[in-house]
Protein backbone atom coordinates (compact mmCIF):
# COMPACT_ATOMS: atom_id res chain seq x y z
CA UNK A 1 0.00 0.00 0.00
CA UNK A 2 3.02 2.23 0.09
CA UNK A 3 2.30 3.33 -3.55
CA UNK A 4 0.00 5.50 -2.07
CA UNK A 5 1.30 8.57 -2.78
CA UNK A 6 0.21 10.72 0.35
CA UNK A 7 1.52 11.35 3.53
CA UNK A 8 0.29 10.11 6.88
CA UNK A 9 -2.12 13.49 7.12
CA UNK A 10 -3.30 13.31 3.71
CA UNK A 11 -4.54 9.63 4.14
CA UNK A 12 -6.17 10.75 7.36
CA UNK A 13 -7.64 13.31 5.92
CA UNK A 14 -8.76 11.75 3.37
CA UNK A 15 -10.54 9.29 5.33
CA UNK A 16 -11.94 11.97 7.65
CA UNK A 17 -13.47 13.29 4.43
CA UNK A 18 -14.97 9.84 3.65
CA UNK A 19 -16.28 9.31 6.75
CA UNK A 20 -18.09 12.47 7.08
CA UNK A 21 -19.53 11.74 3.08
CA UNK A 22 -20.43 8.11 3.93
CA UNK A 23 -22.80 9.42 7.13
CA UNK A 24 -24.42 11.33 4.80
CA UNK A 25 -27.92 10.63 3.63
CA UNK A 26 -28.10 9.81 -0.49
CA UNK A 27 -25.15 7.94 -1.63
CA UNK A 28 -26.51 4.48 -3.36
CA UNK A 29 -24.91 1.30 -2.52
CA UNK A 30 -22.13 1.51 -5.45
CA UNK A 31 -20.94 5.08 -4.06
CA UNK A 32 -21.05 3.61 -0.42
CA UNK A 33 -18.93 0.39 -1.84
CA UNK A 34 -16.66 2.77 -3.64
CA UNK A 35 -15.86 5.29 -0.34
CA UNK A 36 -15.90 2.14 2.02
CA UNK A 37 -13.14 0.52 -0.62
CA UNK A 38 -10.95 3.78 -0.54
CA UNK A 39 -11.25 3.94 2.95
CA UNK A 40 -9.75 0.63 3.72
CA UNK A 41 -6.80 1.34 1.48
CA UNK A 42 -6.08 4.65 3.75
CA UNK A 43 -6.98 3.11 6.53
CA UNK A 44 -4.24 0.58 5.85
CA UNK A 45 -1.77 2.66 4.42
CA UNK A 46 -2.04 4.96 7.95
CA UNK A 47 -1.71 1.91 10.01
CA UNK A 48 1.33 0.48 8.28
CA UNK A 49 2.85 3.74 8.66
CA UNK A 50 2.74 3.32 12.50
CA UNK A 51 3.18 -0.71 12.38
CA UNK A 52 6.42 -1.01 11.03
CA UNK A 53 9.12 -2.89 12.33
CA UNK A 54 11.19 -1.66 15.00
CA UNK A 55 13.90 0.61 14.37
CA UNK A 56 17.63 -0.23 15.64
CA UNK A 57 19.32 1.60 18.18
CA UNK A 58 23.06 2.44 17.27
CA UNK A 59 26.42 3.85 18.86
CA UNK A 60 28.88 5.29 16.66
CA UNK A 61 32.40 4.72 17.71
CA UNK A 62 35.21 6.76 16.35
CA UNK A 63 38.35 5.61 15.51
CA UNK A 64 39.99 8.22 14.14
CA UNK A 65 38.67 9.70 11.63
CA UNK A 66 36.44 6.25 10.65
CA UNK A 67 33.40 5.54 11.87
CA UNK A 68 32.11 2.85 13.37
CA UNK A 69 28.21 1.47 14.52
CA UNK A 70 27.82 -0.60 17.01
CA UNK A 71 24.68 -1.64 19.42
CA UNK A 72 23.76 0.75 22.11
CA UNK A 73 23.63 -1.15 25.09
CA UNK A 74 22.78 0.82 27.99
CA UNK A 75 19.78 -0.86 29.39
CA UNK A 76 17.10 1.55 28.30
CA UNK A 77 14.32 -1.07 27.58
CA UNK A 78 14.13 -1.49 31.29
CA UNK A 79 13.00 2.03 31.73
CA UNK A 80 10.20 1.52 29.18
CA UNK A 81 8.90 -1.10 31.21
CA UNK A 82 8.63 0.71 34.23
CA UNK A 83 6.48 3.23 32.15
CA UNK A 84 4.11 1.28 32.04
CA UNK B 1 47.37 56.87 77.47
CA UNK B 2 48.71 56.73 73.87
CA UNK B 3 52.02 54.91 72.89
CA UNK B 4 55.71 55.84 73.52
CA UNK B 5 56.23 59.40 71.27
CA UNK B 6 59.87 59.64 70.61
CA UNK B 7 59.63 62.75 68.05
CA UNK B 8 57.04 63.59 65.55
CA UNK B 9 57.44 61.23 62.61
CA UNK B 10 57.53 62.31 58.92
CA UNK B 11 54.65 61.05 56.48
CA UNK B 12 56.74 58.71 54.30
CA UNK B 13 58.07 57.30 58.26
CA UNK B 14 54.53 56.42 58.89
CA UNK B 15 53.68 55.38 55.27
CA UNK B 16 56.62 52.98 55.40
CA UNK B 17 56.17 51.74 58.75
CA UNK B 18 52.58 50.33 57.62
CA UNK B 19 53.66 49.11 54.92
CA UNK B 20 56.12 47.05 56.82
CA UNK B 21 53.11 45.51 59.17
CA UNK B 22 51.34 44.93 55.69
CA UNK B 23 53.89 43.33 54.48
CA UNK B 24 54.31 40.92 57.77
CA UNK B 25 50.86 40.06 57.50
CA UNK B 26 50.10 36.42 56.23
CA UNK B 27 46.62 37.26 55.01
CA UNK B 28 47.63 40.30 53.26
CA UNK B 29 50.57 39.23 51.12
CA UNK B 30 48.42 36.82 49.67
CA UNK B 31 44.74 36.76 48.91
CA UNK B 32 42.26 36.33 46.75
CA UNK B 33 39.55 38.95 46.34
CA UNK B 34 36.11 38.43 44.34
CA UNK B 35 34.60 41.85 42.93
CA UNK B 36 33.08 43.59 40.35
CA UNK B 37 35.13 45.68 38.30
CA UNK B 38 34.90 49.62 38.19
CA UNK B 39 37.01 52.40 36.59
CA UNK B 40 38.83 50.27 34.67
CA UNK B 41 41.80 51.66 32.59
CA UNK B 42 44.17 50.00 30.77
CA UNK B 43 47.13 52.82 30.93
CA UNK B 44 49.08 53.01 27.60
CA UNK B 45 51.96 51.83 30.08
CA UNK B 46 50.78 48.37 30.03
CA UNK B 47 49.40 48.71 33.72
CA UNK B 48 45.66 48.63 34.40
CA UNK B 49 44.19 50.05 37.04
CA UNK B 50 40.97 49.48 38.71
CA UNK B 51 39.05 49.02 41.97
CA UNK B 52 36.87 46.63 42.80
CA UNK B 53 33.85 46.66 44.66
CA UNK B 54 30.99 44.81 46.29
CA UNK B 55 27.52 46.57 47.47
CA UNK B 56 28.82 47.71 50.78
CA UNK B 57 32.83 48.69 49.74
CA UNK B 58 35.40 49.02 47.43
CA UNK B 59 38.87 48.66 47.09
CA UNK B 60 41.82 49.97 44.59
CA UNK B 61 43.72 47.46 42.59
CA UNK B 62 46.80 47.45 40.08
CA UNK B 63 47.78 44.72 37.90
CA UNK B 64 51.34 45.24 35.68
CA UNK B 65 51.95 44.95 32.40
CA UNK B 66 54.29 41.96 33.26
CA UNK B 67 51.44 40.14 34.91
CA UNK B 68 48.53 41.33 32.69
CA UNK B 69 50.19 40.36 29.23
CA UNK B 70 48.81 36.46 29.18
CA UNK B 71 45.06 37.41 30.75
CA UNK B 72 43.07 35.41 28.86
CA UNK B 73 40.17 37.88 28.41
CA UNK B 74 39.84 41.82 28.24
CA UNK B 75 38.41 42.61 31.85
CA UNK B 76 35.60 45.38 31.61
CA UNK B 77 33.67 47.26 34.06
CA UNK B 78 31.11 45.32 35.40
CA UNK B 79 32.97 42.47 34.78
CA UNK B 80 33.30 40.02 38.12
CA UNK B 81 36.29 38.44 38.94
CA UNK B 82 38.35 36.47 41.62
CA UNK B 83 42.25 38.32 41.44
CA UNK B 84 44.92 36.93 43.60
CA UNK B 85 47.89 39.03 44.74
CA UNK B 86 48.97 41.21 48.11
CA UNK B 87 47.57 43.94 49.36
CA UNK B 88 50.34 47.05 49.96
CA UNK B 89 50.72 50.66 50.41
CA UNK B 90 51.46 52.89 47.79
CA UNK B 91 53.70 55.05 49.99
CA UNK B 92 53.79 57.98 47.57
CA UNK B 93 50.09 59.14 48.58
CA UNK B 94 49.40 56.44 51.46
CA UNK B 95 46.72 54.46 49.98
CA UNK B 96 46.72 51.05 49.90
CA UNK B 97 45.96 49.06 47.28
CA UNK B 98 45.53 45.42 45.72
CA UNK B 99 48.60 44.06 43.55
CA UNK B 100 47.12 41.81 41.48
CA UNK B 101 49.20 38.66 40.04
CA UNK B 102 46.42 37.11 38.92
CA UNK B 103 42.69 37.70 37.39
CA UNK B 104 39.89 34.98 36.29
CA UNK B 105 36.64 35.95 35.53
CA UNK B 106 34.29 35.11 38.35
CA UNK B 107 32.12 31.86 36.66
CA UNK B 108 28.85 33.47 36.22
CA UNK B 109 29.49 36.89 35.66
CA UNK B 110 31.60 37.09 33.01
CA UNK B 111 29.96 34.18 31.41
CA UNK B 112 26.71 35.59 31.61
CA UNK B 113 27.49 38.84 29.79
CA UNK B 114 29.37 36.89 27.13
CA UNK B 115 25.88 34.86 26.47
CA UNK B 116 24.47 38.00 26.32
CA UNK B 117 26.38 39.42 24.35
CA UNK B 118 26.77 36.47 21.55
CA UNK B 119 22.83 36.72 22.48
CA UNK B 120 22.47 40.01 21.01
CA UNK B 121 25.08 39.63 17.95
CA UNK B 122 23.51 36.45 16.56
CA UNK B 123 19.81 37.74 17.03
CA UNK B 124 20.95 41.09 15.21
CA UNK B 125 22.25 39.02 12.65
CA UNK B 126 18.95 37.44 12.20
CA UNK B 127 20.09 33.56 13.01
CA UNK B 128 16.96 33.27 15.53
CA UNK B 129 14.73 34.31 13.19
CA UNK B 130 11.23 32.12 13.07
CA UNK B 131 11.62 32.25 9.24
CA UNK B 132 14.82 30.41 9.18
CA UNK B 133 13.22 27.51 11.10
CA UNK B 134 12.72 24.17 9.28
CA UNK B 135 9.67 21.62 10.27
CA UNK B 136 10.71 18.71 11.44
CA UNK B 137 9.57 15.42 9.98
CA UNK B 138 6.41 13.96 11.13
CA UNK B 139 7.71 10.22 11.11
CA UNK B 140 10.94 10.58 11.85
CA UNK B 141 12.84 7.68 9.87
CA UNK B 142 16.08 8.12 11.87
CA UNK B 143 17.13 10.37 14.54
CA UNK B 144 21.17 11.13 15.18
CA UNK B 145 21.45 12.35 18.66
CA UNK B 146 24.94 14.14 19.25
CA UNK B 147 25.41 14.05 23.00
CA UNK B 148 27.00 12.10 25.48
CA UNK B 149 26.58 8.16 25.34
CA UNK B 150 26.86 7.88 29.48
CA UNK B 151 24.24 9.91 31.77
CA UNK B 152 20.51 9.79 32.02
CA UNK B 153 20.00 12.50 28.96
CA UNK B 154 20.85 9.75 26.31
CA UNK B 155 18.90 6.75 28.21
CA UNK B 156 16.09 9.00 28.67
CA UNK B 157 15.81 10.32 24.76
CA UNK B 158 16.28 6.73 23.47
CA UNK B 159 13.69 5.04 25.82
CA UNK B 160 10.88 7.80 24.99
CA UNK B 161 11.55 7.40 21.81
CA UNK B 162 11.22 4.05 21.58
CA UNK B 163 8.19 4.08 23.39
CA UNK B 164 6.36 6.59 21.53
CA UNK B 165 7.32 5.82 17.66
CA UNK B 166 9.14 2.71 17.81
CA UNK B 167 10.03 1.93 14.47
CA UNK B 168 12.09 5.00 14.70
CA UNK B 169 15.67 4.38 14.31
CA UNK B 170 18.09 5.91 16.20
CA UNK B 171 22.06 7.08 15.90
CA UNK B 172 23.96 8.16 18.82
CA UNK B 173 27.39 10.02 18.60
CA UNK B 174 28.50 10.48 21.55
CA UNK B 175 30.26 13.87 22.25
CA UNK B 176 32.01 16.17 24.91
CA UNK B 177 29.44 18.04 26.82
CA UNK B 178 31.54 20.16 28.98
CA UNK B 179 34.46 21.91 29.07
CA UNK B 180 36.50 23.65 26.45
CA UNK B 181 36.69 20.89 24.02
CA UNK B 182 32.75 20.01 24.04
CA UNK B 183 32.06 22.56 21.40
CA UNK B 184 34.57 21.43 18.72
CA UNK B 185 33.26 17.88 19.48
CA UNK B 186 29.60 18.42 19.16
CA UNK B 187 30.13 20.42 15.60
CA UNK B 188 31.96 16.88 14.71
CA UNK B 189 29.13 15.18 15.72
CA UNK B 190 26.59 17.49 13.86
CA UNK B 191 28.67 17.69 10.63
CA UNK B 192 28.51 13.81 10.67
CA UNK B 193 24.90 13.49 11.20
CA UNK B 194 24.24 16.37 8.78
CA UNK B 195 26.20 14.44 5.95
CA UNK B 196 24.37 10.83 6.80
CA UNK B 197 21.82 10.81 3.94
CA UNK B 198 19.60 8.41 6.33
CA UNK B 199 19.23 10.42 9.38
CA UNK B 200 16.42 12.78 9.08
CA UNK B 201 16.23 14.75 12.71
CA UNK B 202 18.77 15.42 14.83
CA UNK B 203 18.90 16.14 18.83
CA UNK B 204 21.48 17.83 20.08
CA UNK B 205 22.23 18.45 24.31
CA UNK B 206 22.36 17.29 27.44
CA UNK B 207 21.27 17.05 30.73
CA UNK B 208 21.40 19.85 33.32
CA UNK B 209 24.38 21.07 35.16
CA UNK B 210 26.11 24.47 35.82
CA UNK B 211 25.87 27.54 33.72
CA UNK B 212 29.45 27.03 32.87
CA UNK B 213 29.21 23.00 32.24
CA UNK B 214 26.14 24.32 30.00
CA UNK B 215 28.28 27.33 28.55
CA UNK B 216 29.87 24.69 25.17
CA UNK B 217 26.22 24.79 23.97
CA UNK B 218 26.86 28.73 23.59
CA UNK B 219 29.54 28.80 22.20
CA UNK B 220 29.47 30.81 18.79
CA UNK B 221 30.96 28.20 16.72
CA UNK B 222 28.78 25.79 17.12
CA UNK B 223 25.62 28.01 17.21
CA UNK B 224 26.74 29.07 13.58
CA UNK B 225 27.39 25.38 12.49
CA UNK B 226 23.26 25.02 13.35
CA UNK B 227 22.44 27.81 12.08
CA UNK B 228 23.33 26.77 8.82
CA UNK B 229 22.64 23.11 9.31
CA UNK B 230 20.17 21.19 6.19
CA UNK B 231 18.60 18.93 8.52
CA UNK B 232 15.92 19.92 10.99
CA UNK B 233 17.81 20.03 14.52
CA UNK B 234 16.16 20.30 18.22
CA UNK B 235 18.40 21.75 20.80
CA UNK B 236 17.71 20.74 24.42
CA UNK B 237 20.23 21.36 26.96
CA UNK B 238 19.92 21.59 30.67
CA UNK B 239 16.33 22.00 32.55
CA UNK B 240 13.42 24.34 32.15
CA UNK B 241 15.47 27.09 32.93
CA UNK B 242 18.26 26.73 31.84
CA UNK B 243 18.50 28.44 28.00
CA UNK B 244 21.78 28.23 26.01
CA UNK B 245 22.46 29.89 22.49
CA UNK B 246 22.04 26.78 20.71
CA UNK B 247 18.55 26.76 21.43
CA UNK B 248 17.78 29.48 20.07
CA UNK B 249 19.85 28.63 16.33
CA UNK B 250 18.12 25.41 16.48
CA UNK B 251 14.37 24.91 14.65
CA UNK B 252 13.34 24.11 18.11
CA UNK B 253 14.26 24.67 21.82
CA UNK B 254 13.67 21.65 23.78
CA UNK B 255 12.98 22.49 27.44
CA UNK B 256 14.63 19.14 28.59
CA UNK B 257 16.28 16.47 26.74
CA UNK B 258 13.11 14.14 27.76
CA UNK B 259 10.76 17.04 25.59
CA UNK B 260 13.05 16.70 23.17
CA UNK B 261 12.37 12.80 22.38
CA UNK B 262 9.04 13.88 22.80
CA UNK B 263 8.91 16.70 20.23
CA UNK B 264 10.83 14.25 17.78
CA UNK B 265 8.35 11.38 17.16
CA UNK B 266 4.32 11.17 17.15
CA UNK B 267 2.36 9.02 19.72
CA UNK B 268 2.01 5.85 18.48
CA UNK B 269 -1.13 4.86 20.64
CA UNK B 270 -2.34 8.38 20.05
CA UNK B 271 -2.68 7.97 16.30
CA UNK B 272 -3.78 4.18 16.52
CA UNK B 273 -6.53 5.46 18.50
CA UNK B 274 -7.16 8.39 16.07
CA UNK B 275 -7.30 5.81 13.18
CA UNK B 276 -9.01 3.20 14.71
CA UNK B 277 -12.26 5.41 15.54
CA UNK B 278 -12.07 6.64 11.79
CA UNK B 279 -11.88 2.79 10.72
CA UNK B 280 -15.01 2.17 13.16
CA UNK B 281 -16.84 5.17 11.49
CA UNK B 282 -16.69 4.03 8.35
CA UNK B 283 -17.45 0.46 9.18
CA UNK B 284 -20.73 1.88 11.33
CA UNK B 285 -21.74 3.87 8.05
CA UNK B 286 -21.64 1.09 6.12
CA UNK B 287 -23.36 -0.79 8.32
CA UNK B 288 -26.19 1.58 8.69
CA UNK B 289 -26.30 2.28 4.64
CA UNK B 290 -26.89 -1.36 4.45
CA UNK B 291 -29.35 -1.54 7.22
CA UNK B 292 -31.43 1.24 5.47
CA UNK B 293 -30.98 -0.78 2.04
CA UNK B 294 -32.08 -3.52 3.92
CA UNK B 295 -35.97 -1.60 5.08
CA UNK B 296 -36.01 0.14 1.74
CA UNK B 297 -36.09 -3.45 0.41
CA UNK B 298 -38.53 -5.17 2.04
CA UNK B 299 -40.76 -2.41 2.20
CA UNK B 300 -40.54 -2.33 -1.64
CA UNK B 301 -40.54 -5.91 -2.25
CA UNK B 302 -43.47 -5.27 -5.02
CA UNK B 303 -41.90 -2.79 -7.44
CA UNK B 304 -38.76 -4.47 -7.03
CA UNK B 305 -40.12 -7.93 -8.44
CA UNK B 306 -40.39 -6.64 -11.42
CA UNK B 307 -36.95 -5.29 -11.64
CA UNK B 308 -36.13 -8.69 -10.65
CA UNK B 309 -33.97 -7.49 -7.48
CA UNK B 310 -32.17 -10.77 -7.26
CA UNK B 311 -30.50 -10.57 -10.82
CA UNK B 312 -29.58 -6.73 -9.77
CA UNK B 313 -28.53 -7.19 -6.46
CA UNK B 314 -26.59 -10.38 -7.12
CA UNK B 315 -23.28 -9.14 -8.53
CA UNK B 316 -23.50 -5.86 -6.24
CA UNK B 317 -23.74 -8.14 -3.15
CA UNK B 318 -20.69 -11.09 -4.58
CA UNK B 319 -18.66 -7.68 -5.00
CA UNK B 320 -19.46 -6.66 -1.50
CA UNK B 321 -19.12 -9.92 0.25
CA UNK B 322 -15.63 -10.55 -1.34
CA UNK B 323 -14.41 -7.06 -0.44
CA UNK B 324 -15.78 -7.74 2.94
CA UNK B 325 -14.42 -11.07 3.31
CA UNK B 326 -11.23 -9.36 2.71
CA UNK B 327 -11.48 -6.80 5.07
CA UNK B 328 -12.58 -8.91 7.85
CA UNK B 329 -9.50 -10.94 6.96
CA UNK B 330 -7.40 -7.78 7.43
CA UNK B 331 -8.72 -6.70 10.20
CA UNK B 332 -9.60 -9.20 11.86
CA UNK B 333 -6.13 -9.41 12.98
CA UNK B 334 -5.90 -5.62 14.10
CA UNK B 335 -9.71 -5.03 15.80
CA UNK B 336 -11.88 -7.46 17.82
CA UNK B 337 -14.18 -4.74 17.57
CA UNK B 338 -13.83 -3.77 14.08
CA UNK B 339 -14.01 -7.28 13.38
CA UNK B 340 -17.13 -7.96 15.05
CA UNK B 341 -18.70 -5.39 13.22
CA UNK B 342 -17.88 -6.63 9.80
CA UNK B 343 -19.44 -9.84 11.04
CA UNK B 344 -22.63 -8.27 11.30
CA UNK B 345 -22.59 -6.20 7.92
CA UNK B 346 -21.42 -9.52 6.61
CA UNK B 347 -24.42 -11.02 7.78
CA UNK B 348 -26.71 -8.79 6.75
CA UNK B 349 -25.52 -8.33 3.55
CA UNK B 350 -26.37 -12.39 3.18
CA UNK B 351 -29.90 -11.92 4.60
CA UNK B 352 -30.66 -9.39 1.69
CA UNK B 353 -29.40 -11.88 -0.78
CA UNK B 354 -31.94 -14.08 -1.47
CA UNK B 355 -30.18 -17.12 -2.59
CA UNK B 356 -28.18 -17.68 0.28
CA UNK B 357 -31.70 -19.08 1.92
CA UNK B 358 -32.55 -20.78 -1.12
CA UNK B 359 -29.55 -22.66 -1.07
CA UNK B 360 -30.38 -24.00 2.52
CA UNK B 361 -33.85 -25.05 1.34
CA UNK B 362 -36.22 -22.14 1.87
CA UNK B 363 -38.22 -21.27 -0.83
CA UNK B 364 -39.86 -18.12 -1.81
CA UNK B 365 -43.43 -17.85 -2.36
CA UNK B 366 -44.99 -15.44 -5.08
CA UNK B 367 -48.68 -15.10 -5.41
CA UNK B 368 -50.65 -15.38 -9.23
CA UNK B 369 -49.10 -11.61 -10.08
CA UNK B 370 -45.63 -12.27 -8.84
CA UNK B 371 -45.52 -10.91 -5.76
CA UNK B 372 -44.02 -12.16 -2.68
CA UNK B 373 -46.45 -14.00 -0.05
CA UNK B 374 -45.28 -12.85 2.94
CA UNK B 375 -48.27 -13.53 5.25
CA UNK B 376 -51.61 -16.11 4.57
CA UNK B 377 -53.97 -13.10 4.56
CA UNK B 378 -54.61 -12.62 1.35
CA UNK B 379 -54.20 -16.41 0.11
CA UNK B 380 -57.12 -18.62 0.09
CA UNK B 381 -58.13 -22.33 -0.91
CA UNK B 382 -57.47 -22.85 -4.44
CA UNK B 383 -55.11 -19.79 -4.95
CA UNK B 384 -52.22 -20.98 -7.18
CA UNK B 385 -48.97 -19.39 -5.75
CA UNK B 386 -45.41 -20.10 -7.18
CA UNK B 387 -42.80 -21.54 -4.98
CA UNK B 388 -39.46 -20.62 -6.25
CA UNK B 389 -36.22 -22.70 -5.24
CA UNK B 390 -32.70 -22.69 -5.60
CA UNK B 391 -33.12 -24.09 -8.76
CA UNK B 392 -36.56 -23.56 -10.40
CA UNK B 393 -40.30 -22.65 -9.57
CA UNK B 394 -42.83 -24.74 -8.64
CA UNK B 395 -46.31 -23.80 -9.44
CA UNK B 396 -48.84 -24.93 -6.48
CA UNK B 397 -52.54 -25.21 -5.93
CA UNK B 398 -53.31 -24.00 -2.40
CA UNK B 399 -55.53 -26.64 -0.42
CA UNK B 400 -56.20 -24.86 3.19
CA UNK B 401 -54.70 -22.06 4.91
CA UNK B 402 -54.46 -21.88 8.26
CA UNK B 403 -53.89 -18.76 10.41
CA UNK B 404 -51.28 -18.61 13.62
CA UNK B 405 -53.37 -17.60 16.86
CA UNK B 406 -51.00 -15.15 18.40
Amino acid sequence: MDNLKLSYEEALKELEVLLSQMEEEGLNLDETIGKFKRAMELYDYCKGILDKAEGEVKLILKKGDLQEEVDFLEDYKEEIDEDF
Amino acid sequence: MGGIILRPLLVNEVNGYIKKLFANDLLLTYLSIEGEISNFTHHYSGHMYFSLKDDKSRIKCVMFKGDNQNLDFKPKDGNKVVVTGSVSIYEKDGSYQVYVKKMAPLGKGDLHKAFEELKAKLEKEGLFSSEHKKDLPRFPKKIGIVTSSTGAAIRDMVSIIKRRFPPCDILIYPALVQGDQAPKDIIKGLKYLESREDVDLIITGRGGGSFEELFPFSDEELARYIFSMKKPVISAVGHETDFSISDFVADIRAATPSMAAELAVPDKRALLDELNTLGYGIIRSVDDKLNSLDNELSSHGRSLKFLNPESILRDRRLEIDSILKEVEFKLSKKLMTMDKKLTTIKNRINLLNPSIPLEKGYGIIYDDLGNIVKSVLGINKDDRINIRLQDGSIKTLVLEKEENNG
